[in-house]
């Protein structure tokens, strides 16, 4: 049961945040730039020009080129395009997956909560990094898998915060009174946890988007994520690293598109839990 | 890459047979991993299958630099993160609160692999002051200020957070409403709830400061295990791998233990039955 005038106030005071409103803007210009990255770019980021290698940034070059000859500006922008796509894949994965192992273990409780919970627990124990390290071990290298590993790795951030939320909720009188009268699991589980669900789960997405996308650039910079000629910021990184002396260029603008992504979607996070959470604000955090 | 020939190497599928075999590769999964169990507690994890050397030998000998470059790291976040996290609690909601703060944002948001290559393409590459890669501690001080300064970030988020609740506490009031000069009550009330805070984020940070290690090892060339687990993940070699995976757990195992301890240790509330 949600509380549709709370919910709306709590919509204003969001809009009303500083960190939202600054994140929200980075986080826009970053979805604009990856759809009209073909207007915006000016050469195909894939084009070799080999006699234009390692030029300077210039009015015909806006961040230099590297050292094939490609277009850095051109190549930064299709970047915002990979950099969503393995955000959105990595968080959805960890989201639903951690949304269903949170909600079977608090609904149903019993063996299946000993079961999923620990194994939850036992995950949150490593670091993301060396789990999509082990799992992109086995399925191979490529950007896809890391997709999959790092969404794999931020499960129990979301199935705890789920199980956390279904267990306050299914000891509400509310959700009690339904079990009497005869809901069916779907209709408690669709209609009543789930809508809680969501509200706390903002933060975690958010703040988890900026967690994938330093993962995955992470890995992709080992040479287990994105593969050349992919337009991918910590692959363009890991290329680009043995000419950062003679053309620092190609070292500054990728890792400024990372810093600057990551930032947003972090403002963003702190922002929202500000809003929801008015006892931190005011203590704290 | 091509290895053991999945129909694309040179091998005949004979010797693609016998080498299955020699690794153990043909027995059935259940049965590889109760070998394995086994070998583990009997103290052999195994050979690469690239050097043919012994797993435990092979990262055992690189362990200490890991372990050497997480503990500095770790001494460089503490150092960095918990005066200014303690100092932006203590100014909590000013201006200094609010810059140190957007500044701690700022520091979760960049990449250790580019603040590192920064730090080495001005540092070594062209002021020349620091090895660009080695075995001594020289080679050892960029690879801690990188990984150190990102994880200084996180510390210092935490210390705000726990002392802001440590300056919200009745004893503090009390404290000061008995006319105690500021020193005092920092060092005599404030500084031992705040010790027992700094050993909660050393342990909920200290495995993920060894991931970073993995990634920052790459960047600096620093020789240990996660130099080691990145080549072998590379190459798929599977032993080596799953020992790598077995060492890095049982080191944060240990870790987390020994932060237990010392709770118990810090404050006698806590007991472990």
């Amino acid at each position: 049961m949600v509380n549709h005038m709370e919910e709306r106030n709590n919509l204003n005071r969001a809009l009303r945040n500083r960190n939202v409103q600054m994140g929200g803007i980075i986080i826009m210009i970053l979805i604009a730039v990856a759809i009209f990255a073909p207007l915006l770019a000016p050469y195909d980021p894939a084009k070799i020009a080999l006699g234009k290698r390692l030029s300077a940034p210039s009015v015909a070059f806006l961040f230099g080129t590297d050292e094939f000859g490609r277009d850095i500006f051109s190549r930064v922008v299709f970047g915002a395009r990979l950099t969503l796509y393995v955000g959105i894949v990595a968080v959805g994965i960890g989201f639903i997956s951690g949304v269903a192992i949170g909600i079977s273990a608090g609904y149903f409780g019993g063996w299946l909560r000993s079961l999923l919970m620990r194994s939850v627990d036992y995950l949150y124990t490593f670091p993301d990094i060396l789990i999509a390290l082990g799992l992109v071990a086995f399925l191979g290298p490529s950007l896809t898998n890391v997709m999959i590993a790092v969404g794999f790795s931020v499960i129990p951030y979301y199935a705890r915060v789920t199980y956390s939320v279904v267990l306050v909720e299914r000891n509400k009188p509310y959700f009690e009174a339904s079990e009497i009268v005869g809901a069916s699991h779907w209709r408690l589980i669709l209609r009543h946890l789930l809508p809680n669900i969501v509200p706390p789960l903002i933060v975690v997405v958010s703040l988890g988007f900026s967690a994938a996308v330093l993962s995955a650039a992470a890995l992709s910079f080992l040479g287990l994520g994105a593969q050349p000629p992919d337009a991918e910021w910590g692959r363009m990184l890991a290329d680009g690293r043995n000419y950062i002396t003679r053309s620092p260029w190609i070292l500054i603008f990728p890792g400024l598109a990372i810093v600057i992504t990551v930032l947003g979607f972090n403002i963003l996070g702190d922002g929202i839990r500000d809003v929801l959470d008015p006892r931190q604000r005011k203590e704290g955090q | 890459m091509v290895m053991l020939g999945k129909n694309g190497g040179s091998a005949t599928p004979e010797q693609i047979e016998n080498m299955r075999r020699v690794l153990g590769l043909d027995k059935p999964v259940w049965l590889q991993t109760l070998n394995y169990v086994k070998g583990v507690l009997s103290g052999d994890m195994g050979q690469s299958m690239f050097t043919d050397q012994p797993v435990g030998k092979t990262l055992f000998n690189v362990l200490p630099a890991t372990l050497a470059l997480a503990f500095s790291a770790m001494v460089v976040a503490v150092g960095v993160g918990l005066p200014l996290g303690f100092f932006a609690a203590y100014k909590h909601n000013t201006w200094v609160d609010n810059i140190l703060m957007l500044v701690a944002v700022l520091g979760v948001s960049i990449p250790q692999f580019w603040l590192g290559l920064i730090l080495l393409l001005f540092f070594s590459l062209t002021l020349g002051w620091l090895p660009v890669a080695g075995d001594d501690y020289r080679s050892l001080i960029l690879p801690a200020i990188t990984l150190g300064v990102t994880f200084s970030a996180i510390v210092a988020r935490m210390t705000r957070s726990a002392m802001i609740e440590v300056f919200s506490e009745d004893f503090i009031r009390t404290a000061r409403a008995k006319g105690l000069t500021e020193t005092i009550v920092l060092r005599r009330h404030a500084l031992k709830p705040s010790l027992i805070a700094v050993i909660t984020i050393v342990g909920v940070v200290f495995g993920y400061l060894m991931g970073g290690a993995v990634v920052v090892e790459n960047v600096f060339s620093w020789n240990g295990i996660g130099r080691l687990a990145l080549e072998a993940v590379l190459r798929r070699d599977y032993p080596m791998i799953q020992g790598f995976i077995l060492i890095f757990a049982s080191v944060i195992v240990i870790v987390s233990i020994v932060m237990d301890l010392t709770y118990a240790w810090l404050d006698p509330r806590i007991t472990y039955d």
